[in-house]
């Protein structure tokens, strides 16, 4: 049943493209069973190969043949040899990054001789399908998800409050601040040539708690949803603009997918001896391009992987300078300090992705330059109504003080949630404050649920 | 389940609906006090029983003189156009109009050149926040959730959610008082239009211009809107009557001929475009002031008694 409502919800947006996913299944699944029956690694390498071609063959063909053969024309170009770029004119089918990366580790899992294949199809397509992660992850472990499609459902109330906690908390994040955000934004980037630096500043720190409520509010939700079912999912993010340094950062944020290039690819690169440092930008220029085809993401994953490199190398000199100027007697005023630097580095950067187009990211990074001057003046004085366009970002007054509130009360919120859990913010309060606080979200979420369709961020990936 | 448990989902049920049924109340109260321009209130209140209605975006709204046409035709008229809407924002209003108990039995369609087929490049837009005051209205209600994917059925039962696309309203009227009225944009008077006086700030002296667009960027949702509009009125046995108004630079080229073309004499057309050389007549190169509304209200009221 839960394979029949997966398979429905993943058709009521495109039926044929559900084709791709059972295609993926079939192979993987053909490939588990026939390593499963065979001893050796050396055995098992033509059908781990098949599964992973399979699997890049068909992201390769939806998501990057446009981007290679622009590449490859581009190259062309520029070395004088004529070739003819072709253009595949299709629509990328929703989370197809996700669930190949899934079936990829269930398959280079059981090559490693680290799980034992599933023998039953059904409960093997649930796991490429089933419909809470489907379309933006958590991207499962078969370790971890497969095994408990083997227990029988049964109702737990605890549970299912826990997972409706869990569904309201990531819908507040994304409809009350997420959804909120987005035409701000929008205000900012849709418009490169008529943004000023402060603007695309502002926009940037805005773009990234964003897209943290977005994603992790749809984590929050399919999480929610598959814990009602009986069913736990991984958690995707850890509280990650809490961060200590941005190396923290990266280990806090989308958990599954760097814990994926960190089994995948980063330990069997660091086997293969390649010096870390290298590894670490290696990896975020593919997190880049998993993220997009386009330069401008395999750029934005570049300057992460960088500042991570720079993050683990100056680890130590950074907590001897805190001991030089003692902050480390100020802990709770160092952690402020590293919240704003770490959310400031992983925002300043998001102005690729968000660049439309390479010739777009250049247009902002210019403009990210320009305006600095008479910012203030422009503000304070709401010279020719600047203040709506620069600082309210296309809002009105009301509804810019009101995004702001609500921000502030979502921060306090998550503050205290970081300190022990979202299960227990809620369960070791009295009655009549859970209950305060449920009624505040939920009210918050019918208010504000009236803006136009904002689909969520990483279904695009 | 346990009796306890029971009890408190049914505790919590209640308290739910209790701050619902409050809070949609209070801000649908709210937010219809804040608005200024009223006039699809009028309508969908059935307070609007005219023979002559207007329908267009800003060109209509400061250039036609309702009160002229009443004077002139003796039939009692009133103006409906919204500023910066498109043609499917008109027919939204024209479905609003043939909802309401009283029909016209006229109605004026002012044509934006090129904008009212033109599908970029103008700054027209559907303008759906003119309609949330009235969500009230069933209609009304319908339109405004399938414009914004809100679920209709949950809009019957939850009065907040019904309303949530006026919480911002209510608090504006809560710290600002009531709108006050813009000049150029929603100062309405009892015939519904808004005349400008003089010329724009810095378009004293106005030149008469060359064409200043091109017409080359059909949309065919604005198309079908206009098709709609012509058949809708067909339907409804009210008299249509498509106008140019003047304009003060060239029309833009072949835009005349596809609104014919489209229209196929199924409705009245007249094109006023080039009818006033003299800039008094123009508050900008696209809107007529006021003594250019009087005027070309006359020309439309002759056309009316003539018809």
């Amino acid at each position: 049943m839960l394979l029949g409502a997966s398979y429905y919800f993943y058709m009521v947006w495109k039926p044929i493209y559900i084709l791709l996913i059972i295609i993926s299944t079939l192979i993987d699944y053909y490939c588990g069973i026939k390593m499963g029956r065979l001893e050796t690694k050396s055995q098992r390498k033509p059908y781990i190969i098949i599964s992973i071609v399979s699997n890049l063959l068909i992201l390769g063909a939806f998501k990057y043949f446009n981007f290679f053969s622009t590449a490859a024309n581009d190259i062309a170009q520029l070395l004088d040899i004529s070739y003819a770029a072709s253009y595949l004119n299709v629509l990328l089918p929703m989370g197809i990054s996700f669930y190949t990366f899934q079936t990829m580790s269930y398959s280079i899992d059981i090559y490693k001789g680290s799980i034992k294949p599933e023998q039953h199809l059904g409960k093997f397509a649930l796991y490429v399908t089933f419909f809470p992660q489907l379309v933006a992850g958590p991207i499962e472990r078969a370790k971890n998800l497969l095994s408990q499609f083997h227990f029988e459902y049964k109702y737990d109330h605890d549970r299912t409050v826990s997972g409706l906690r869990l569904i309201l908390w990531g819908l507040f994040k994304k409809i009350v601040i997420a959804d909120q955000l987005s035409s701000m934004v929008s205000h900012v980037f849709d418009n490169p040539a008529g943004a000023n630096g402060f603007s695309i500043y502002f926009g940037s720190l805005l773009f990234a708690q964003q897209i943290y409520c977005d994603f992790s509010g749809y984590s929050d939700i399919a999480q929610g949803s598959a814990r009602i079912m009986g069913i736990r999912l991984m958690d995707n993010f850890v509280f990650p603009f809490y961060a200590t340094s941005f190396n923290n950062f990266w280990s806090r944020w989308h958990t599954s997918l760097m814990q994926w290039f960190r089994d995948y690819i980063m330990f069997p690169l660091i086997r293969k001896r390649w010096k870390w440092p290298i590894v670490f930008v290696f990896v975020f220029l593919i997190s880049g391009l998993w993220h997009g085809a386009g330069w401008t993401f395999i750029i934005w994953g570049g300057i992460n992987g960088l500042m991570v490199v720079y993050s683990k190398a100056t680890e130590k000199f950074r907590n001897r300078l805190a001991i030089k100027v003692g902050l480390d007697k100020v802990p709770r005023i160092r952690h402020g300090l590293q919240i704003i630097t770490v959310f400031n580095i992983f925002a300043l950067p998001c102005v690729f992705f968000l660049a439309k187009s390479f010739e777009d990211s250049k247009i902002l990074i210019k403009n990210y330059f320009v305006g600095w001057g008479d910012v203030i003046e422009k503000i304070t004085l709401n010279v020719d109504g600047a203040r709506q366009d620069i600082l309210y970002l296309g809002k009105e007054f009301e509804s810019f003080v009101l995004i702001i509130v609500l921000m502030v009360i979502f921060e306090i919120i998550q503050w205290s949630m970081s300190k022990d859990s979202i299960d227990n913010f809620f369960i070791k309060k009295a009655r009549w404050k859970t209950w305060s606080i449920y009624i505040f979200l939920t009210f918050a979420i019918v208010i504000m649920s009236f803006i136009e369709k904002t689909p969520f961020i990483y279904f695009q990936f | 389940m346990s009796k306890k448990i029971i009890y408190k989902l049914i505790a919590f049920t209640l308290i739910i609906i209790l701050i619902d049924q409050g809070l949609g109340h209070f801000i649908a109260h709210y937010a219809g006090k804040y608005k200024f321009d009223k006039r699809i209130g009028l309508l969908v209140d059935n307070k609007l029983d005219k023979d002559i209605m207007i329908l267009g975006s800003s060109r209509a709204l400061n250039g036609i003189d309702p009160e002229t046409i009443q004077k002139q035709t003796s039939l009692s008229c009133y103006n409906l156009a919204i500023n910066g809407s498109n043609i499917e924002f008109h027919e939204t209003m024209l479905d609003l109009i043939i909802n309401s108990k009283n029909h016209p039995k006229i109605i004026v369609y002012n044509i934006d050149d090129p904008a009212t087929l033109s599908g970029s490049g103008h700054e027209v837009v559907y303008r759906k926040e003119e309609l949330f005051p009235y969500v009230y209205n069933e209609k009304v209600n319908e339109i405004v959730a399938n414009r914004l994917d809100k679920s209709v059925w949950a809009t019957k039962i939850s009065p907040t959610y019904h309303n949530n696309i006026n919480f911002i309203n209510a608090i504006k009227y809560l710290t600002r008082g009531a709108e006050i009225p813009s000049y150029e944009i929603n100062n309405v008077n009892e015939f519904g239009a808004n005349l400008m006086d003089g010329h724009q700030k810095g378009k004293e002296n106005l030149i008469y211009q060359k064409p200043l667009f091109k017409f080359n960027n059909e949309s065919a949702i604005y198309t079908k809107s206009l098709l709609n509009i012509v058949s809708k009125c067909r339907k409804h046995n009210i008299k249509l009557i498509m106008v140019f108004p003047p304009i003060f630079y060239a029309p833009t080229p072949k835009f005349e001929d596809r609104i014919v073309e489209l229209t196929k004499n199924e409705c009245l057309v007249i094109n006023y475009s080039e009818e006033f050389k003299e800039n008094r007549f123009f508050y900008n190169h696209g809107h007529l002031n006021r003594q250019g509304a009087i005027a070309f209200s006359k020309l439309i009221s002759q056309q009316i008694i003539k018809n």
